[in-house]
């Protein structure tokens, strides 16, 4: 018997993967920021605070990849908190 | 008010004065109203003023920047769980406020690791929708506000304050 759930989750795995940027929005404090980055996505305080001066001097930055599944629930995380977030695939 | 600090329970804690009580408390019904309200409006249009609608967007952004359709069905899947997690987060702040105990002239208010999050989260809401009407959405606006918005942005100010002093405590 073929396990189905495993086939979807092989193809999604093997599909092009997306990505979740984070906006600037000068509303948000640059701590609060850095905080979600490592409360949320388990980054360590260097990367977490790296990504976040990416964001404030750059505009954005991506901050995960993988599957559009993965991304959006990223995102709905990002908006549930009050940042500016959207996904896109990586090679767009 | 005075910065949070943890106490021996490990409650973020902090007082804060009638004023401020006032001001949270009713920034905080606003943000309520506008997260109950629905966007969509009927034939005669939206329900909301620019205003409000700017701001209800700016809480619940699109979730893809170019692809409108995609943007819509995660609205249709995730908004409404969105919203009543918001206005969730704002009803604890309102609570919390509520639940405060009298110091003398001032509130002392103590939030455990949940309230802290929602604190956290509805500051952060609170300060989207004064921006919003503000003008404030790029680096450096917050320059241009007109001297009759003096007051909002103050309000504005502080509510940053108490967010950066609570996440020092939480983190200390």
């Amino acid at each position: 018997m073929t396990d189905t759930r495993e086939d979807t989750r092989l193809e999604l795995t093997l599909g092009s993967p997306w990505i979740v940027l984070v906006w600037n929005d000068p509303v948000n404090l640059m701590s609060y920021v850095s905080y979600i980055f490592r409360s949320y996505f388990g980054f360590d305080r260097a990367v977490a605070e790296r990504l976040m001066l990416q964001v404030h001097t750059e505009g954005r930055a991506v901050v995960a990849t993988g599957t559009r599944e993965e991304m959006e629930r990223h995102v709905e995380a990002m908006h549930d908190f009050g940042l500016w977030a959207t996904l896109a695939k990586a090679d767009a | 008010m005075k910065p949070f600090r943890r106490d021996r329970a490990g409650l973020l804690i902090t007082v804060f004065d009638d004023a401020e009580v006032e001001v949270l408390t009713a920034l905080t019904a606003e943000l309520s109203g506008l997260l109950g309200d629905s966007d969509e409006g009927d034939a005669r249009g939206s329900v909301l003023s620019d205003t409000a609608s700017r701001a209800r967007r700016r809480l619940l952004p699109d979730a893809y920047a170019e692809d409108a359709e995609a943007a819509a069905e995660f609205r249709r899947f995730t908004e409404a769980d969105l919203v009543a997690r918001k206005s969730l987060n704002a009803d604890v702040l309102t609570r919390t406020l509520a639940a405060g105990s009298r110091r003398r002239e001032r509130l002392e208010v103590a939030l455990d690791e949940a309230e802290t999050q929602s604190w956290l989260r509805s500051l952060t809401d609170l300060r989207l929708t004064l921006a919003t009407g503000l003008g404030i959405f790029e680096e450096g606006d917050e320059e241009s506000v007109s001297p009759e918005n003096e007051y909002a942005l103050a309000i504005y100010h502080w509510l940053g304050y108490v967010q950066q002093s609570l996440l020092e405590a939480l983190e200390a």
